[in-house]
């Protein structure tokens, strides 16, 4: 049995039909997993902003306050 | 989130098996049909394809009729999930029936009901895609997109029933629940894994999309909410 299947004058119709169906849903899920992948990581950042926001840290200045900023200073 | 992060790899790995058994089936051990020889093959990616189409579409219709009346929060973004999956599967139903149609009809495309009735099907899937995409507001923007969405169920129930109600040139289901009226188990078998793969590809991504969606809604609340603050 050889690799691909011969199918004499039908080949071009039955391998381009195959082709394109996976190109289409291969394609679709790359993109679909990249944007879910995009909106959990814009997701995370935002929420780690947010938390630096609200804390307690950041709300009342004073020793903790200020070690804060120091671990984010670059 | 909980929950559909732990069945998300295993409708994955379905999908993949299935596709995987399916595809071996299909286009190296299923012979060749004796009117259609191997031009046939075309039909277990063509039939599941043509099914789904309409399939995703009643899902979605139905994900839009709760948003409208019991304004559930994830419907909206169960029926936005399913649109672009549904669109590719009517695309793919379209180009595999124009590839399957020129070797036996002597014509890619003819004005035929069913062919005319998926070609609307997708211009509704498309429709319904651009519509969230332009309006701002995304309450309005579901609430527009479901009423878009239950007006074209007329063109998927016409796309399914097309071949009973009219003298069409395209055959009549090749799937049926009276095992007189569909294919020969030789090619029933195979196209019930393909009709399965299909499906675990459609629950896979759907599942993501969901996910998706709900974190791109809690992106626009927390962008919302930084943007008040420091306005404040």
């Amino acid at each position: 049995m050889s690799l691909l299947p011969v199918y004499d004058k039908y080949a071009p119709y039955v391998w381009s039909a195959y082709g394109l169906t996976a190109l289409i849903l291969i394609g679709l899920a790359l993109w679909l997993a990249l944007e879910a992948r995009r909106a959990a990581r814009t997701l995370a950042e935002l929420e780690a902003k947010q938390a630096r926001k609200t804390s307690p840290a950041s709300a009342a200045p004073g020793p903790s306050a200020s070690a804060a900023r120091l671990r984010e200073a670059p | 989130m909980r929950v559909s992060g732990l069945i998300l790899p295993w409708a994955f790995l379905l999908a993949t098996a299935l596709f995987a058994v399916g595809l071996y089936w299909a286009l190296w051990v299923a012979p060749p049909d004796f009117r259609q020889g191997d031009g046939a093959r075309i039909m277990f990616v063509h039939v599941p394809a043509a099914a789904l189409s309409i399939g995703v579409y009643a899902v979605m219709a139905a994900a839009s009729v709760t948003a409208l009346i019991w304004r559930h929060p994830v419907s909206d973004l169960t029926a936005k999930s399913c649109a672009p999956v549904g669109a590719a599967f009517t695309l793919i139903a379209l180009i595999t029936g124009s590839i399957w149609g020129k070797p036996m009809w002597g014509a890619w495309w003819v004005w035929d009901a069913r062919l005319t009735a998926e070609l609307i099907l997708l211009f509704f899937y498309l429709g319904y895609m651009a519509l969230w995409n332009a309006v701002e507001d995304q309450t309005t923007a579901a609430r527009a997109a479901a009423i878009l969405c239950c007006v074209g169920s007329v063109s998927a129930l016409l796309s399914k029933y097309s071949v009973n109600f009219w003298n069409t040139l395209h055959q009549p289901a090749s799937l049926s629940v009276d095992k007189a009226e569909h294919v020969h188990d030789a090619f029933y078998l195979p196209l019930l894994v393909m009709m399965g793969a299909f499906y675990a590809y459609f629950m896979a991504f759907l599942l993501l999309g969901v996910r998706k969606e709900i974190r791109a809604r809690r992106i626009r609340n927390l962008r919302g909410a930084l943007a008040r603050e420091a306005g404040a």
